[in-house]
């Protein structure tokens, strides 16, 4: 079981989940053009401290909320695992897609 | 959408007929349970270990944290007979056992019952140990002894079908000390001793409390300004957790499952009438209401009590473990020179009651002979720490000996004048209640050279009470083995630069994070100081 960045973190990338990972389990990286990250199931340990910071509420608890993304998280964490961090935008920063908001 | 747990504890109907599945895998075998049965075996206070198949952690339900002699003394057997001969005392005010074979467990539960021990709802989505003042009825200070509220709460709860499936696990606290020691800022529900004037008079009862919480997300709890005397807390406690246990939107998400999210979505006037509709007496309004200032409380050292010429001993048990042999000396101690009272607290420390005037020094000369010393260093006092990677599934870090390794190192070098709260938590569900801390060390891991290590995340400025705040997050993933001369350096030079008197969280607040992130830094040439 492992948490999943569903689609409202494309295009967004706010990188708020990475610094409180306590096993460095979010990687970013690019999908189909747009910014996006994702959590690797084979690390995450489901303790549950991603999922109250993203400012828009993109993270799930398990599989079982967003069987299309959790596929997603699963395929692009090898390739995205090498990537370099990005710098988190604040947690206040207007969502850059409309329909998302601020949790 | 319920989640798949709500399934289970539906399909079950009640939680606690998890006995019979615990009582056939006792004859089959630790395989014959399914994963259903070993998420239902929380609700007899069983929860499996981490790396070793087969075994449980055996959670009591000590409620207030009230033990007599006889208790401890039965609790130490089982330790002693199957389980490595040592506990761990929690932070609410409970004991663990570790090491429970599923073949034992049946005899261990039956033997606790008959010392008058339940493990009923230790874990699981229900009312779990209610913590109150380990001083209660012996506390000069106190509003007035609040114990007897708090057995009947509990009493009330203990294995109550009614109750036995909330939306997620569920804590309250029930005292009336001056301190409020009993945590009230950080429980589901909290019932706050309070002296209320009216016509002329003074009236004693209870402040409400609701919503406080920590985990992964941080909330204090919110007066709901209501004043409930002792015979209506039970009435008042039972009306909330029926909102709570029927508030079925917070059974669709785990992660947003606890009472303080109701608290926060809902607001405290709404939950108020929903509450109020559920009574048949008028909720009645607290008026003016004063906090305590935070102050470092753990109860150690030798106090007198109320009553004449009687004292309670307290003593540091350091990080909580305590082995079989300091259970049985201190249970034989409180029997020949006091009562057979003992109490546990939420620091995970013991006290010996009611204790003659005259007898205190062989009372500490026992306990000493065994490794407990009531004159623990400032450093060694303030230390919390979770059960971490050593048994529990969800750390990752070690906690309880890097704790004792760090309180070890800094005790020779620096001398506190009182202590700090250093909690030392394993994971971001910060059981060891990191987040109120001085200094909180959360866990976690990070990869040097292609090895994962053990690291620790450092917040400080945690405290409860009037100014109460949560700590802030200055330096992720430290070494574990670098903290010890990390936390050296900020604290020798806290020493050298506070102002008279100055406390920590002060001291923090007045040099600015920036400047305790760089005495947090790796050690550097004293000439590269800038300021």
């Amino acid at each position: 079981m492992s948490y999943v960045i569903t689609n409202k973190c494309l295009g967004e990338q706010y990188a708020s989940c990475v610094e409180v990972c306590p096993v460095d389990c979010i990687y970013p990286g690019d999908h189909k053009g747009e910014k996006f990250m994702v959590i690797d199931p084979e690390i995450c340990i489901t303790c549950g401290a991603c999922l109250p910071v993203c400012p828009i509420g993109a993270i799930v608890e398990s599989e079982d909320y967003d069987q299309e993304f959790a596929k997603v998280n699963k395929d692009l964490s090898p390739s995205f695992k090498g990537n370099p961090k990005v710098t988190p935008r604040p947690s206040n920063d207007p969502p850059h897609k409309p329909t998302n908001k601020l949790v | 959408m319920p989640t798949p747990q709500e399934a289970i504890k539906t399909g079950i109907g009640n939680p606690f007929a998890v006995r019979e599945k615990i009582e056939a895998a006792a004859k089959e075998g630790f395989t014959s349970l399914t994963e259903d049965d070993k998420f239902l075996a929380k609700w007899y206070g069983l929860y499996t270990h981490r790396n070793e198949p087969g075994y449980f952690m055996l959670r009591l339900k000590i409620p207030g944290g009230f033990l007599s002699s006889a208790q401890m003394k039965t609790i130490a057997k089982i330790a002693a007979e199957q389980n490595k001969d040592f506990a761990d005392l929690t932070t609410r005010q409970d004991i663990q056992l570790h090491w429970v074979a599923v073949k034992e467990a049946p005899w261990i539960l039956e033997t606790l019952k008959e010392a008058g021990i339940s493990t009923l709802g230790a874990c699981g989505d229900v009312m779990r140990n209610i913590v109150g003042c380990p001083v209660a009825g012996v506390d000069a200070r106190e509003y007035f002894d609040a114990s007897p509220v708090l057995q009947e709460a509990s009493d009330f709860f203990l294995g109550n079908v009614e109750f036995g499936n909330l939306p997620r696990k569920y804590k309250v606290s029930i005292a009336a000390c001056r301190d409020q020691c009993q945590q009230p800022e950080i429980q589901c529900v909290s019932f706050v001793g309070a002296e209320r004037r009216v016509d002329g008079g003074a009236q004693l009862g209870f402040d409400v409390q609701v919503g406080g919480g920590l985990s992964t997300k941080w909330y204090f709890g919110q007066r709901m300004n209501a004043f409930v005397r002792p015979e209506q807390v039970v009435p008042v406690l039972k009306a909330i957790t029926e909102v709570y246990r029927d508030a079925l939107e917070y059974r669709n998400s785990r992660s947003r499952a606890r009472f303080k999210y109701l608290v926060a979505d809902w607001g405290i006037d709404k939950l108020k009438q929903a509450v109020q509709a559920k009574l048949d007496f008028p909720l009645e309004e607290m008026g003016p209401y004063e906090e305590p200032a935070d102050s470092y409380k753990d109860h150690v050292g030798v106090h007198e009590q109320k009553q004449p010429d009687l004292f309670y001993v307290g003593i540091p048990v350091p990080v909580g473990r305590i082995t079989g042999k300091q259970m049985r000396k201190a249970a034989d101690l409180a029997q020949t020179y006091g009562d057979g009272t003992i109490r546990l607290t939420v620091r995970q420390n013991l006290l010996l009651l009611n204790i003659p005037k005259d007898k205190v020094a062989p009372v500490l000369e026992g306990l000493d002979s065994v490794g407990l010393n009531v004159n623990g260093s400032p450093i060694l006092r303030g230390v919390l720490a979770c059960t971490g990677i050593e048994f529990c599934r969800l750390a990752v870090t070690e906690t309880k000996a890097r704790a004792l390794e760090i309180v070890e190192y800094l005790e020779g070098r620096v001398l506190l004048e009182e202590p700090l709260r250093i909690h030392v938590t394993g994971c971001p569900n910060t059981c060891a209640q990191s987040p109120i801390a001085h200094i909180g060390l959360q866990g976690s891991r990070a990869t040097v050279e292609g090895r994962s290590i053990e690291t620790y995340d450092v917040a400080v400025g945690g405290q409860l009470g009037r100014d109460r705040a949560f700590n802030r997050f200055l330096i992720r993933k430290i070494p574990a083995t670098e903290i010890k001369s990390r936390l050296e350096r900020l604290l020798l030079e806290y020493k050298r630069l506070r102002k008279s008197g100055e406390a920590f969280n002060d001291f923090c607040r007045r040099i600015g994070d920036e400047a305790v992130v760089k005495l947090l830094a790796p050690p550097e040439k004293p000439s590269d100081r800038s300021w």
